[in-house]
């Protein structure tokens, strides 16, 4: 069965034709390569405006037809999200064909899937707005087993990255210069350390204590930090915020009766958090898995993905005009309008 | 005005203390890991709210009952913060909190005429736990 999923919850535009898991098309508009060029210039809604661009993502998503439409319907942005469901009702409505709703999350979850994959199974979102482990007992039915309690890991990371005056994408930014840094150069603390069974992400603590250490530098130097000084900060966040999300995988990854980990969210690209998990994975002799290229940040193709599961088992919207935006819906709660 | 030292164990007292003065939108200024989020999470607690309040930062806004949680940070115009709804957060009557609200200082402060407006500054104190906050009723 081919699905044409839409995703708009956030700051892509996305489209994409998936049969199964293998994916026909997947486009995405994204600010972010508009803004790399500009160093620091951060996406706003009115470049985000989705509405200008949902009619040329799905056209060039639309290479062969299609059995059903999806789209994601939580959680994110209201005022995004009810682009891509209008978009959405209107085609599955023109063209005669059933609605598929989809959580955002579950996309993420299900973007690394196999057939090898075996469940029960953990999985772990870290996103620019999602950092929660989730416990799936199956396709479709899942336990949120820890969140973050303040920023998400990818927010945190831009943070970073921009107290160090570095651009835009931040995340990426920082991975680059932390590669040349001494982690251990400036005492940055572990979020949370020894507080790990309590299942809970926090960053806010490592951010205050960064913009600490920055401000002293920039005091006590010449106003500028120094290119080694970038590194080594971006280095020490870097390995703090990596060390503390792996330190509450482990310690929640003990605690449930899994053997496989699915990694997703654009966090994940980073490779030096894929070589840390890789190796807790290792060590607690488990299986991990990461999405394709081109899967870890906000994408249709993901949607279309758990869009699968769900027609596979008859899922469909029965009443379209139902379906509504749910920007704070959860994996682990069923959309309000089924209520 | 009030301004004072605080130790974080304190930010309920301020939480308190700013929603007695009753204010529609409490504009949040300071700099990165100063407490802004951490503030709001004290007065949605002083509300009665259960949910976990998290950064708004990615996602630009979160609404709880009776509240929603604005953040500026990735906003370029002012016109955007009006798209998600502002007119009808005020007009329901929720307390609308918004973060890196210097940001769009003169245009929030216009909203004076029409809902009561605390403004408050979070800076950093000279210990690592102290935090320097102001706060003002900016609507008289």
């Amino acid at each position: 069965m081919k699905i044409l999923a839409i995703e708009t919850s956030c700051d892509e535009t996305c489209a994409a034709i998936v049969e199964g898991t293998k994916i026909w098309s997947n486009v995405v508009w994204s600010q972010i390569d508009l803004h790399k060029g500009f160093g620091g210039v951060v996406p706003s809604i009115a470049k985000r405006a989705h509405e200008e661009k949902i009619d040329w993502v799905v056209n060039k998503a639309l290479v062969t037809d299609v059995d059903a439409v999806a789209v994601t319907v939580g959680p994110g942005l209201a005022i995004a999200l009810e682009v891509g469901i209008r978009k959405a009702k209107e085609l599955a409505s023109k063209w005669n064909k059933p609605l598929v709703a989809v959580n955002h999350i579950e996309g993420h979850v299900l973007s690394g899937l196999t057939p090898e994959v075996k469940f029960p199974a953990m999985a772990l979102v870290v996103s620019g707005g999602h950092t929660e482990l989730i416990y799936a007992e199956k396709i479709g039915q899942y336990k949120i087993v820890a969140r973050t309690m303040d920023d998400a890991l990818g927010e945190s990371l831009d943070k970073a990255a921009r107290m160090l005056g570095l651009g835009y994408p931040g995340g990426a930014m920082l991975e680059k210069k932390a590669e040349g840094g001494n982690a251990k150069a400036y005492p940055l603390p572990l979020p949370m350390k020894g507080r790990e069974t309590e299942r809970a992400f926090s960053y806010s603590g490592l951010k205050t204590a960064m913009w600490r250490i920055v401000n002293q530098l920039i005091n006590s130097s010449v106003n500028q930090l120094s290119e080694q000084q970038i590194k080594d900060l971006a280095a020490g966040y870097q390995d703090m915020a990596f060390k503390h999300v792996v330190r509450v995988s482990k310690k929640t990854l003990e605690d449930f009766p899994v053997k496989d980990l699915l990694v997703g969210g654009g966090v994940a690209a980073n490779k030096e958090l894929r070589k840390r998990l890789a190796e807790m994975a290792e060590e607690l002799r488990f299986s991990v898995w990461f999405p394709a290229k081109g899967l870890y940040g906000d994408n249709a193709a993901m949607v279309g993905i758990a869009a699968g599961y769900k027609a596979e088992k008859g899922l469909y919207e029965a009443n379209i005009d139902a379906v509504d935006r749910e920007p704070r819906a959860r994996i682990d709660e069923v959309f309000k309008w089924r209520e | 005005m009030a301004s004072s030292i605080f130790k974080r164990n304190e930010i309920k007292k301020i939480a308190r203390e700013i929603l007695a003065m009753h204010p529609d939108i409490v504009a949040l200024t300071g700099p990165l890991g100063a407490g802004k989020t951490t503030l709001t999470k004290a007065i949605a607690k002083e509300m009665g709210i259960k949910d976990v309040v998290v950064s708004p930062t990615f996602i630009l806004h979160r609404e709880y009952p009776g509240l929603d949680h604005i953040d500026a940070w990735r906003v370029e115009d002012f016109s955007e913060i009006e798209r998600l709804g502002l007119a009808k957060m005020l007009v329901n009557k929720h307390l609308v909190v918004i973060e890196w609200a210097d940001k769009f200082q003169a245009q929030i402060s216009k909203l004076k005429s029409q809902c009561k407006i605390v403004w408050v500054k979070i800076g950093y104190g000279e210990k690592e736990n102290e935090r320097r906050i102001t706060y003002e009723d900016i609507s008289n």
